[in-house]
């Protein structure tokens, strides 16, 4: 039941990581990929805010589970950042390939801390 | 009414790609190939992307995208359930879901870009379920970044900082593997068909 309901909020982050990538990405010009970075620092606010509430306000494991594997793992992406970080550097631009890898990284851990410092002060 | 096709101007886009030749891979997986193409070093046009030439909404890009995407999240779930990983320690499992996808992701976007650049449709749809739903779904972001705060809060800061280290060197590795491999098929299979006429 559980892995169903996982399978299920993985295609609704899925949808929602490319609607959401694209979306952004309309909105900007240039070749820095602010769409990866945006659902990686959303979906990393939202896994660090529900892992709060399962820490310190007993939020159950099956929501846990289906929310934080579920959608957050779809709509955040690793495998995005990685192919845009060499095809940046490929291309010489080896600023933004490593603002792309660096810089991912740095603010999903910071929204993941902020999400979780958040609900725990809540 | 019928729908509309679910990708724009198709066609002649592609036929134009195939004859401008050279290496057109996008820079954004979530994106149509060529769409972002940055201009050649020894011109002044300032790098672009121009708008999405997929129709989002159209149900058949959004089933491709859904099904990929449950398949990828049900995978990486099975995947940590089946090697749960103890606080404090190196979380192995994100790091080899991360990793493979990141190899994946470089090999089959490559080879599916020239398949769809020889008018074969129907990679369009692999590409979408694969790439954006599948791959975008079994690797994370989130996830990683949640345990390496779990281990900074436990104080293994030597092992978050490795976490950090080997999950970045390793998936840019693998990605770089992954595109050499893509290429290298693709002109095995260009080789191929010369032989075939």
């Amino acid at each position: 039941m559980v892995a169903l309901l996982v399978a299920v909020a993985g295609a609704v982050g899925a949808v929602a990581r490319f609607l959401t990538d694209a979306a952004v990405q309309d909105r900007r010009r240039g070749t820095f990929p602010f769409g990866t970075l945006t659902v990686n620092y959303v979906g990393s606010f939202i896994l660090g805010a529900i892992t709060g509430l399962a820490w310190y306000h007993g939020l159950g494991g099956r929501a846990h589970t289906v929310v934080g594997v579920g959608f957050c793992g779809a709509f955040t992406t690793w495998s995005s950042v990685t192919w845009e970080t060499v095809r940046l550097a490929e291309d010489g631009l080896g600023r933004q390939a490593l603002l792309t890898m660096l810089g991912g990284v740095a603010t999903a851990l910071a929204a993941a801390a902020f999400g979780i410092v958040l609900v725990a002060v809540l | 009414m019928t729908p509309a096709h679910p990708f724009r101007g198709s066609d002649r886009r592609w036929r134009m790609g195939a004859a401008a030749g050279g290496e057109r891979l996008p820079l954004d997986p979530d994106l149509e190939p060529g769409s972002d193409s940055i201009a050649p070093a020894d011109t002044t046009t300032a790098p672009r992307r121009v708008p999405l030439p997929v129709r989002r909404g159209h149900p058949a890009v959004v089933a491709a995208i859904a099904v990929g995407g449950a398949l990828g999240a049900l995978s990486r779930y099975e995947v940590a359930v089946t090697w749960p990983v103890g606080s404090g320690h190196f979380p192995v499992s994100t790091f080899a879901i991360n990793t493979s996808g990141a190899f994946l992701l470089g090999f089959i976007l490559t080879v599916s870009m020239e398949r769809e650049r020889r008018r074969a449709p129907i990679w369009r749809y692999i590409r979408l379920f694969a790439c954006v739903g599948f791959l975008g779904s079994w690797t994370t972001m989130s996830t990683i970044a949640v345990e390496t705060d779990s281990l900074i809060r436990g104080a293994a800061w030597a092992m978050a900082l490795a976490y950090l280290a080997a999950t970045i060197s390793a998936g840019i590795a693998a990605a770089v593997m992954g595109t050499a491999t893509g290429r290298l098929h693709r002109r095995a299979g260009v080789v191929t068909e010369r032989g075939d006429r």
